[in-house]
């Protein structure tokens, strides 16, 4: 079984979209959505109704105002700016759940609760198995959901005997991206070829360098501007990426989408038609 | 006007309309970049940087010779950073989060900390507007010190425009918070929708007023419009694909190098804004 994680620095340059046709193309196979700020991996997917599980990640404080004798105590301690007073309460968006005011608190009036920070579900869909999750809006924790989703997927693979796993990855280069790269088989990027495009690529293909990675790269909507084009590829080559080719700017991709359908699966044209050729080459060099 | 510039959703247009409206308002603005993962406003209003500072979070340093090898560290530590083998502590810097609990709950005193740096932040100016940014290091898994760092450098007197980072947890929460408003840029896709969604719902938990500007609002359908009537979310502006607008972007110019007529418009909608913030 091999993970092949689509991801990209920057967002919104056609990570779903990839991901959607690598899942078509490796079919029978697990899918997962490692984008769980924002996933939307499933709107083109349509995966069955899954079962609903609750993702606690961590706990968060809360004063009983009961017991409050006003000594300030928890926000001397507090270092997230999360304890508001006097009268002192915690802002839940902001606590960061280290419990350090919980036993600095004298009176011992601090409760500490698990925080339902989001949820996941497995289920069928037309191409295999979806593994998706998503983080509360406002939540925190999004590396841990990430590490489950992806523990997740790759126990249904096994259980499946899928010989893929195709991962949609978060944008950045932080705590969510740092739990989706770990151990993956290839690190798929996309990227625009735009200076911000560049700028974004470079530090996505440093991040991998570091973690031991390999990275293949496709350029979307290459036509925008060639030469820019052409400077991600050498960029690209010179950090050891193996190159997947161009796709070009083309509209009826967003017709897919609006049909919540793959690129390419009813309406095939150049753009997903370079896409999957994209597949079929990492297929062949992984 | 403290005003964030958020989306949700990667790549909708976000920093783009951030500086335009910046260089819109001219010299009585201050652009703040905190998407510290993926900075990209330099790009486009290029400044010239006058102060690099770097910032570090405070991370334990055990000393082996105090320590007893009680293990209260190990116990108050949430994010399991410290783990003692054989009696002795030992240290996964990545997972610590900088909360300083394992210094006030060691019994010898044998914790103290030290700075580790997650990145720098840089200032200047671009023409007449103030310009700052956050570059977090690679490898580096939590942007949230350096974001707040960035936000101090705000000057007091200038119209602070916030470039925000996608997504909708921790890094998005610390961008947009204090913020009079946010403006979201979403596109009238199933994506953009979904995320849009999200993201005001994120809002709303926060109670940060918001209304949205449609960026390529001719390529999707019209549900993004039914829903924010729904919703009575006040749709600010609809921006056309335009793809002079996209080239010039690929080369590091925002939409007032292709389309300068929408100047007026952000400025309007700007003055509008604030005028309704400080009524």
């Amino acid at each position: 079984m091999k993970q092949v994680l689509v991801i990209s620095g920057k967002g919104g340059t056609g990570k779903t979209t990839l991901a959607g046709v690598f899942a078509r193309m490796a079919a029978p196979c697990v899918m997962a959505d490692c984008d769980v700020d924002a996933a939307d991996l499933h709107i083109i997917l349509s995966p069955e109704k899954a079962e609903e599980k609750d993702f606690f990640g961590g706990s968060k404080a809360r004063i009983d105002p009961a017991g409050c004798v006003s000594c300030g105590a928890c926000f001397r301690v507090c270092r997230f700016g999360a304890v508001r007073g006097d009268p002192y309460t915690i802002d839940h968006n902001l606590c960061e759940g280290c419990g350090v005011c919980v036993w600095n608190c004298p009176p011992k009036t601090i409760l500490f609760e698990k925080a339902l920070s989001g949820r996941w579900g497995i289920s069928a869909c037309r191409f295999g198995t979806f593994a998706g999750a998503r983080l509360e809006p406002a939540e925190e924790n999004s590396g841990k959901l990430v590490a489950l989703i992806r523990g997740e997927a790759k126990k249904a693979a096994e259980a499946a005997g899928a010989e893929w796993v195709v991962l949609d990855g978060p944008p950045g280069i932080g705590c969510p991206v740092l739990a989706s790269v770990g151990g993956v088989d290839a690190a798929v990027a996309v990227a625009e070829p735009t200076l911000s495009g560049i700028h974004d690529f470079a530090r996505l293909a440093e991040l991998l360098k570091k973690q031991g990675i390999k990275g293949w790269l496709l350029v979307n909507k290459w036509d925008l501007n060639p030469e820019k084009a052409e400077e991600l590829e050498k960029l690209a080559a010179g950090y050891g990426f193996g190159l997947l080719g161009r796709v070009p700017f083309n509209e009826s991709i967003i017709e897919e989408l609006l049909a919540r359908r793959t690129a390419g699966e009813a309406l095939p044209g150049p753009a997903s038609a370079a896409m999957e050729a994209a597949w079929k080459k990492l297929k062949e060099s992984i | 006007m403290k005003l964030a510039v958020a989306s949700g959703k990667g790549g909708t247009g976000k920093t783009s309309l951030a500086c335009a409206l910046a260089r819109a308002l001219g010299g009585r603005a201050a652009l703040l970049d905190c998407d510290v993962e993926e900075p990209n406003a330099g790009i486009f209003l290029k400044p010239s940087i006058d102060s690099e500072t770097t910032v570090a979070s405070p991370v334990p340093v055990i000393d082996p010779g105090r320590c007893k090898g009680h293990g209260r560290c190990q116990e108050v530590c949430e994010y399991n950073a410290i783990k003692l083998f054989n009696g002795k502590p030992f240290l996964f810097g990545h997972l610590c989060h900088s909360c300083g609990g394992c210094v006030i709950a060691c019994p010898e005193g044998a914790i103290t900390e030290r700075p580790r740096p997650i990145g720098v932040t840089r200032s200047g100016m671009a023409g007449d507007i103030f310009f700052a940014d956050g570059l977090l290091n690679i490898g580096e898994a939590a942007p949230v010190p350096l974001i707040k760092a960035v936000k101090k450098l705000a000057p007091p007197d200038r119209d602070l425009i916030i470039d925000c980072p996608p997504g909708t947890s921790c890094p998005m929460i610390n961008s947009v918070k204090d913020a009079d408003l946010c403006l979201l840029v979403s596109e009238p896709t199933p994506f953009g929708l979904s995320d849009l969604k999200i993201a005001v719902e994120t809002l709303r938990k926060t109670d940060i007023p918001h209304a949205l500007i449609i960026n390529r609002s001719d390529k999707g359908d019209g549900e993004m419009e039914r829903w924010c009537a729904e919703e009575k979310i006040e749709i600010l502006l609809k921006i056309p694909f335009d793809i002079e607008i996209a080239r010039a972007y690929s080369r590091g110019k925002t939409m007032l190098e292709a389309r300068p007529e929408y100047a007026a418009a952000l400025r309007s909608i700007y003055a509008r804004l604030k005028a309704e913030a400080e009524a």
